[in-house]
């Protein structure tokens, strides 16, 4: 399957490039590198329109395990901020 | 899909491994290493396998290579059919007719003959009577594009924008014959663009008379989508693929 094959090498890449640009501009939270993963996965599984429905909705999943994710992650950032730490 | 079929499932594999070694790598990263970047490149791996792995699910259940061959035997099947008729017009490309079964083709005895206008409910047979003439008499044949259609999105006459959806997931997603497939509409035709075909154009009988594999599918998607009888008007070379023009005739 060219298009599976594709796809897993295109975010492979993605993944890679956004954990070397982040790590060179030092980062040191992890959630901002998961949130930056979530993005790029979602936005990679917009772009690829030739996806059955099957294929879309597995993907879908994953996506809202990230976006779950991405989520906590941010309403951690929320209790920080309001309880003042 | 069952579970043995899974854990043969190239995609589940690696999907597994990916997993595993980001959730052994991560806290390694983390905790022994106290690295940041690494740890986050075990996190992503962990996002790659699960991706990976449902992915494999999703994969359908004949495979590329399977539907290529089918596609193949199917049309050397009606290529010898047509061959032995001597028939030579140009298909016309049929909708589902009120919803019902699939979209077919109809191929006129008469060479050149009149287009057939209101063509109303075609019997469910090989030899069908489509006008009132003494001549109005075709072939209707179940085309490569009439089983594809099969679970993709695409309603009759649900418009011609979701024509590039349909091609898309059939020749892309399922069959993998294509890199990517576009289509307009513009003055009564349809316009479609097949970047990087895997199937070759070849000039035999079949071909003549209802176009290529891809063609062929191209205009059942398109009749579907428009509720329509189209037929393929031309099919050309192109640096990037192949281009294939449809006329609507309604």
């Amino acid at each position: 399957m060219k298009l599976y094959n594709s796809f897993i090498a295109v975010l492979a890449a993605v993944f890679s490039g956004i954990t070397v640009i982040m790590a060179a501009f030092g980062v040191e939270q992890l959630d901002a590198y998961f949130t930056a993963y979530t993005l790029a996965l979602l936005i990679l599984t917009t772009l690829y329109v030739s996806f059955s429905p099957r294929a879309r909705r597995a993907l879908s999943t994953v996506g809202l395990v990230a976006f779950a994710g991405f989520m906590v992650i941010v309403a951690i950032e929320i209790v920080e901020i309001l309880s003042g730490r | 899909m069952s579970k043995s079929k899974l854990n043969k499932n190239p995609y589940y594999r690696l999907g597994v491994i990916l997993v595993v070694s980001g959730a052994i790598l991560a806290p390694v990263f983390y905790l022994i290493l106290e690295s940041v970047p690494l740890s986050a490149l075990g996190i992503s791996m962990i996002i790659l396998g699960l991706v990976s792995s449902m992915l494999a699910g999703s994969r359908p259940d004949i495979t590329p290579e399977a539907s290529q061959m089918m596609l193949i035997s199917g049309i050397q099947n009606l290529a010898s059919l047509l061959e032995e008729l001597g028939l030579r017009s140009r298909a016309i490309y049929l909708p589902s007719q009120e919803g019902e079964g699939r979209p077919r083709a109809l191929i006129p005895l008469q060479e050149n003959g009149a287009v057939p206008k209101n063509t109303g409910k075609l019997p469910e047979r090989l030899v069908a009577r489509y006008g009132p003439g003494m001549h109005d008499i075709g072939l209707v044949v179940t085309t490569p594009g009439s089983v594809s259609l099969d679970g993709v999105g695409i309603e009759p006459g649900g418009g011609y924008e979701q024509i590039e959806g349909a091609l898309n997931n059939i020749l892309v997603g399922i069959m993998d014959l294509a890199d990517s497939v576009s289509a307009n509409i513009s003055n009564g035709r349809v316009v479609v663009n097949i970047t990087k075909p895997r199937l070759k154009y070849e000039n035999i009988w079949f071909y003549r008379c209802l176009g290529s594999p891809m063609a062929s599918i191209a205009a059942t998607a398109a009749s579907q989508a428009l509720s329509s009888p189209v037929r393929i008007d031309r099919e050309e070379k192109t640096r990037k693929g192949l281009k294939i023009e449809l006329e609507v005739l309604e």
